[in-house]
């Protein structure tokens, strides 16, 4: 009874904090209310008992103001921390350890088994006799033939005429309602070695079948994060005919060496350093992120690069054996 | 007693029925085994006692006939008979099942019947050609894709990728004598007067080997002092970092540059030699870079 009455002759958080005081046991409070007595808001030195953590505070606004408290503490036990750490370092000078690099996924992540090793003969051997060893030997240089799905849209159309600026050699057809399997007879027939079908639904392009020819592998990708030449900003202007150079960067598995063979195939084999374009396949994470540049090398130690063509972003979701067949094909890896 | 016309009077026109949906200018009747969908007096299955339909039942036809005489039993109401598939025996078939029913009921008959076989036919091409699947996306899974992409953007910095990758492929000489530039003539340079130095110190010991055996005197130059080479490589480094910090402020100018390579490609390719040779003046040049392929630019 006695201390509902300093509550209620207490200000607003002087009455709060003797509310809060009473959540403890006995002998902290008093102590405390002779603090706040003397008109002194002290630091709070917690005097908790062991076991008390502030989610066991039933009343939302007490525990959520207890809560505040701490954070803004830990806060600045933090800033003290860094402050300290940062005049030690100073001190030490060229003596001082070296900072201690940050934990991120990329140098976190448990060594893949299937890792290729450049040196390895076997994977040599298969390079030698898988299906893109004559695009490798220049035996064969790349045709490809761009298509979509039915009744494409704008955005899709778009895509697909940028695409084929961007990859030399590349043609595109629409699809008039023709059967896959009927299709890709045909352009064997006629040479080509590639097939790539974007997929659309709901007016963007959001998937793309990538298919070898003669019997190569099918491999199937999302795409998403589809951008436009018109919707890149700080873009150069069009790019020219000159074939592209092209960088394939963290194709490290078995898998991601099979793909990124797969996108080598799509370029020829000579690509002109005239033209300054380069073509880039980066892997991170499971997504491989494409985008068109124009280069140009300021020094020999610097280089400026301006983004030109369409950019956007796959992840795989199946790669088959032979060229397209939904049903009766031999899957050799697929996104569960 | 059945009445038509009583039944017409309260569904019908008036009253409620629970199979007619009204509409701003049609009204339609809902129930199954209507003739035409609308609701007229005559097209009515509850307002006529004398009545039949074409219905399909997985991809077969039947002609229901309903006759006054069973409005009794309603289990027995409709009366069944399932049609040919072939179309002209089938229509043959109504006629000869609804001979003598009113011309109405017949000629609604036929047309219903024409429609239905018109769309089995359409459904049967069209299983043959390609069908869309749709694949259900998990709207949780498409989140989790959508974040980790974002997440994977920013930790593959691509354009610091690229640059390096390219500033590799410079250094590894893949583009060959397209870009020249200072640096790497001097390091070209430097390589190539190492070969030369050694070459030469080979074939001036065996000169000299081959004189002294003829017995001949001759005076020397020496070429061999070290501290010149000191002295010179010493220069080269200051050289080279002068030119470093020249071709990071200054802009470029194309003929001193290529006066520069002239010099570099043309008899001797450092002037560390030329100077061992001769007394010379230390004089600093500024290195200026090319403007690799300004022109070139569109």
């Amino acid at each position: 009874m006695a201390k509902t009455g300093d509550k209620s002759g207490g200000s607003g958080k002087k009455g709060l904090k003797r509310k809060a005081a009473t959540e403890e046991p006995q002998e902290a409070a008093v102590a405390e209310d002779g603090a706040t007595e003397s008109g002194v808001q002290p630091p709070r030195a917690a005097a908790f008992p062991p076991g008390f953590s502030i989610s066991e505070i039933k009343n939302k606004q007490r525990r959520h103001l207890m809560f505040t408290r701490w954070k803004q503490q830990q806060r600045k036990e933090k800033l003290a921390a860094k402050k300290k750490l940062k005049k030690e370092r100073e001190a030490l000078g060229d003596k001082a350890p070296p900072k201690p690099v940050p934990k991120t996924i990329d140098n976190q992540r448990v060594y893949d088994e299937t890792t290729v090793d450049p040196n390895d003969e076997e994977v040599a051997y298969d390079e030698a006799t898988d299906e893109f060893a004559s695009y490798f030997n220049r035996q064969t240089s790349p045709k490809i033939l761009i298509t979509t799905s039915d009744r494409p849209h704008g955005r899709t159309v778009r895509l697909c005429e940028q695409l084929s600026t961007v990859i030399p050699n590349s043609h595109v057809y629409y699809r008039r309602g023709l059967a896959l399997k009927k299709i890709i007879p045909q352009c064997i027939s006629r040479d080509f070695t590639d097939l790539i079908v974007i997929n659309e639904d709901r007016k963007t392009p959001n998937g793309l079948i990538l298919s070898h020819l003669p019997n190569g592998p099918t491999a199937h990708f999302k795409m998403s994060s589809v951008r436009l030449r018109k919707e890149i900003k700080r873009r150069g202007k069009d790019p020219t005919e000159h074939i592209p150079e092209i960088i394939l960067n963290n194709f490290t598995t078995r898998l991601g060496h099979s793909i990124g063979r797969m996108f080598a195939s799509l370029f020829p084999h000579n690509p002109q350093f005239i033209g300054r374009q380069v073509a880039t396949f980066h892997n991170q994470r499971d997504y491989i992120f494409f985008r068109f540049h124009r280069y140009i090398f300021k020094s020999e130690k610097k280089v400026g690069i301006q983004e030109l063509g369409p950019r956007f972003t796959l992840k795989l979701r199946s790669l088959q054996k032979g060229t397209f067949d939904s049903k009766y094909g031999e899957y050799e890896w697929v996104h569960k | 007693m059945q009445s038509d016309d009583v039944i017409w009077d309260t569904l019908g026109n008036k009253q409620f029925c629970s199979f007619k949906i009204r509409t701003k200018t049609q009204g339609f009747c809902r129930n199954e085994y209507s003739l035409t969908g609308l609701c007229n007096r005559s097209s009515c299955p509850l307002a006529n006692s004398q009545y039949a339909t074409i219905k399909e039942e997985k991809g077969q036809c039947y002609l229901y006939m309903k006759v006054i005489e069973r409005a009794a039993f309603p289990r027995r109401l409709w009366e069944r008979v399932r049609l040919h598939k072939n179309y002209e025996k089938a229509l043959e078939q109504i006629d000869e099942n609804l001979i003598y029913w009113p011309r109405f009921i017949r000629h609604k008959c036929k047309q219903r019947f024409t429609k239905i076989t018109q769309y089995l036919i359409r459904i049967r091409k069209l299983t043959l050609k390609r069908q869309r699947k749709l694949v259900p996306l998990s709207k949780k899974v498409e989140r989790r894709e959508k974040r980790r992409e974002e997440k994977a953007l920013i930790a593959a910095q691509l354009d610091n990728a690229i640059e390096k990758e390219l500033l590799e492929r410079l250094k590894k000489d893949t583009y060959g004598d397209i870009y020249n530039f200072p640096i790497h003539a001097f390091d070209k340079a430097l390589e190539q007067q190492e070969a030369e130095s050694d070459s030469s110190d080979a074939e001036e010991k065996d000169e000299e080997d081959d004189e002294e055996e003829v017995g001949k005197r001759e005076f020397v130059e020496d070429d061999e002092v070290d501290e010149s080479d000191i002295s010179d490589f010493e220069d080269m480094d200051k050289l080279d970092a002068s030119s470093d910090e020249d071709e990071d402020d200054k802009s470029s100018s194309e003929e001193e540059d290529k006066a520069l390579d002239a010099q570099h490609k043309g008899k001797t390719p450092l002037k560390g030699p030329l100077r061992r040779k001769r007394a010379y003046v230390e004089i600093e040049y500024e290195q200026e870079t090319e403007p690799v392929d300004k022109a070139k630019t569109t």
